[in-house]
């Protein structure tokens, strides 16, 4: 029996509805969560936990903490897997940089600025050391993965919010995304490697061709209200599909490794 | 009939204007011919100290285009070893007129300059600019793409300045003996190999300095009409000289060309104005503090007093505090400090 420990933001509540639908043999679960103004103010902790930390948390942090977990902090002592779900973006960053640059040989689109592939490889690596978590979840004893905040849902191209204008462009010219979303994934998973992590990135049969999750794994609540297409809305939520889809790989990469 | 030097203002005795002033005040050193206002759209070229001033207009909230721009995911530090951030668009340090007049040619399609592409080991380079791509890039036709793409945004940026700034930094250049075509660096420093047959020093005067600005102002204008330019000779000294001087002499001469060359610009044509950086920062009122201690390198106090003159002067507030920072401007020239025994 492996005893994996979940960890994560709100994201973490798909993946947990899936787990806890499927309950995969051989596995022990425990999760541990928090909304990301609370998961912000969580750390590794003396004595091998994980949860609040005493000086950056406020009182309703921890009250709403200890009401959804049932502690304030987790302990880590006898885990074989953690899993860190949703603590990173890996796809917004990438689509910010497509938006507004071309790539030699692997996407022309007439933008203002054409990097090399050279570049656009050192550009991936930037982006995904910035991705990589405090030293602490580095080289471990136990088995850590990675499981990256999906990519908005499609349904986020209804919205004129300014923060979805990279996605607008990437749909408007898609011309080489996919084929950067393959490579930056790659480059992610060897930096992760390199750290002793494992990232398991968002499941291909849940994305568009550029790069966004599908509108249909939407959590309920989620996309485009009436009279409201000016506002962010929520298109990062994504349901038990979803989630499903993350175990499935999560499983597949437990197998591998 | 008076002396004529009666009645004239304190600013123009040394005794009133320098010796009696306080250490480190900058004193009224420049008087703007015209106003520089934040919806202006500026360009900024030149020497490496132009880098700075590019920044810190940007910082204090002027309209300095960026016509390569990279998004802010991609750190400073790795968009500035590519020539990114730096000035208006990618072309890295432009240390002489005739370099400026090339490019704004070549850009135009006026010229072509010869031996475009230099390799090292298996790697190609744009002569131009081979700075700017470390490693190189995988083939010549790589560069010749990516420089097309730089020429049609160098284009853009320069036809539609509302105030182009420029600054003056080298007289010294090494060109391709055959056309004349000018190089930033010497063949062999990063790219390239030196072959004296078809390469050669070339040390520019004050009449070769003079005609290539004017003629790329006469130029630009043809395209853009309303462009103004705002000059400045760079306060740093040359890192080495292939002149055959001592390199305080060679500096002496390189700067008192630009300066005079700035002068004549200046007196000649109302849509020029000078800003008097290298004035400030050399001034022997501030006792070499505008240096750092190489005796070379502008320092982060003489960055922000040329900006807080700058500020003054247009009766402009800082939006954001000009920091000085730690910023290291890419100076292709510094790579020479390596052949100095």
């Amino acid at each position: 029996m492996k005893r994996l420990l979940f960890l994560g933001n709100s994201h973490l509540v798909a993946v947990q509805a899936a787990w806890q639908a499927a309950q995969p043999k051989g596995y022990e679960a425990e999760f541990f969560g928090a909304p990301q103004r609370d998961w912000a103010r969580m750390a590794l902790l003396p004595g091998n936990l994980f949860g609040l930390t005493v000086d950056g948390a406020t009182k309703r942090q921890r009250e709403m903490t200890e009401k959804a977990n049932g502690k304030p902090a987790v302990s880590l002592d006898h885990r074989d897997i953690l899993v860190i779900v949703g603590s990173f973006p890996a796809a917004d960053p990438l689509a910010i940089l497509l938006a507004d640059c071309d790539v030699t040989g692997l996407r022309e689109t007439g933008a203002a600025t054409l990097l090399s592939d050279t570049l656009f490889a050192k550009a991936c690596q930037s982006l995904a050391e910035a991705q990589l978590p405090p030293s602490g979840w580095q080289n471990r004893d136990e088995t850590v993965l990675m499981l990256p905040r999906p990519a908005p849902a499609e349904t986020c191209l209804g919205s004129t919010f300014p923060g979805y204008r990279a996605w607008h462009r990437l749909a408007a010219a898609p011309g080489g995304v996919s084929a950067a979303f393959g490579r930056f994934d790659d480059g992610l998973k060897a930096v992760m490697a390199e750290c002793n992590l494992v990232y398991i990135p968002q499941p291909a049969r849940t994305r568009t061709a550029i790069g966004l999750t599908a509108g249909h794994l939407l959590a309920p609540g989620g996309g485009i209200k009436a009279g409201e297409d000016k506002k962010r809305g929520d298109h990062a939520h994504m349901n038990i599909s979803y989630g499903a889809a993350c175990i499935a790989e999560l499983l597949t990469a437990l197998q591998e490794s | 009939m008076p002396s004529p030097y009666e009645g004239l203002p304190p600013f123009a005795f040394w005794k009133s204007a320098v010796q009696d002033r306080a250490a480190l005040d900058p004193g009224a050193l420049y008087t703007p011919r015209f106003p520089v206002t934040r919806n202006m759209r500026i360009v900024t070229a030149g020497s490496c100290f132009a880098q700075h001033i590019g920044r810190e207009l940007r910082q204090s909230g002027f309209r300095v285009t960026d016509a390569e721009p990279l998004p802010a995911v991609i750190p400073d530090a790795l968009a500035h070893d590519h020539g990114y951030r730096l000035y208006s668009a990618r072309y890295g340090n432009i240390y002489t007129t005739a370099q400026l007049l090339q490019l704004y040619d070549e850009a135009c399609g006026r010229l072509s300059p010869a031996d475009p592409v230099w390799q090292k080991n298996t790697r190609f380079y744009d002569a131009q600019r081979p700075g700017l791509d470390p490693g190189g890039l995988a083939t010549a036709a790589d560069v010749l793409e990516h420089r097309a793409h730089h020429l049609a945004r160098v284009k853009d940026a320069f036809d539609s300045a509302d105030l182009f700034v420029f600054t003056f930094g080298l007289t010294e250049a090494w060109i391709h003996k055959a056309t004349g075509t000018v190089f930033p660096t010497a063949p062999g420093t990063i790219a390239g190999s030196f072959d004296p047959d078809l390469y050669a020093f070339k040390n520019y005067d004050m009449v070769e300095v003079l005609n290539a600005f004017t003629t790329f102002m006469k130029r630009l204008r043809k395209a853009n009409r309303k462009v103004r330019f705002l000059i400045t000779v760079s306060p740093v000294p040359l890192t080495a000289t292939a002149s055959g001087q001592h390199v305080e002499v060679a500096t002496a001469y390189s700067k008192a060309v630009l300066r005079a060359v700035c002068g004549k610009l200046h007196a000649d044509d109302d849509g020029v104005d000078y800003f008097p950086s290298y004035e400030l920062i050399t001034s022997t009122n501030n006792r070499g503090v505008y240096f750092e201690p190489n005796k070379r390198s502008v320092s982060a106090a003489g960055i922000a007093q040329a900006m807080k003159m700058f500020h003054g002067a247009h009766t402009l507030t800082p939006r954001v505090t000009t920091t000085g920072h730690d910023h290291d401007p890419r100076c292709d020239d510094a790579m020479l400090e390596g052949f100095a025994r």
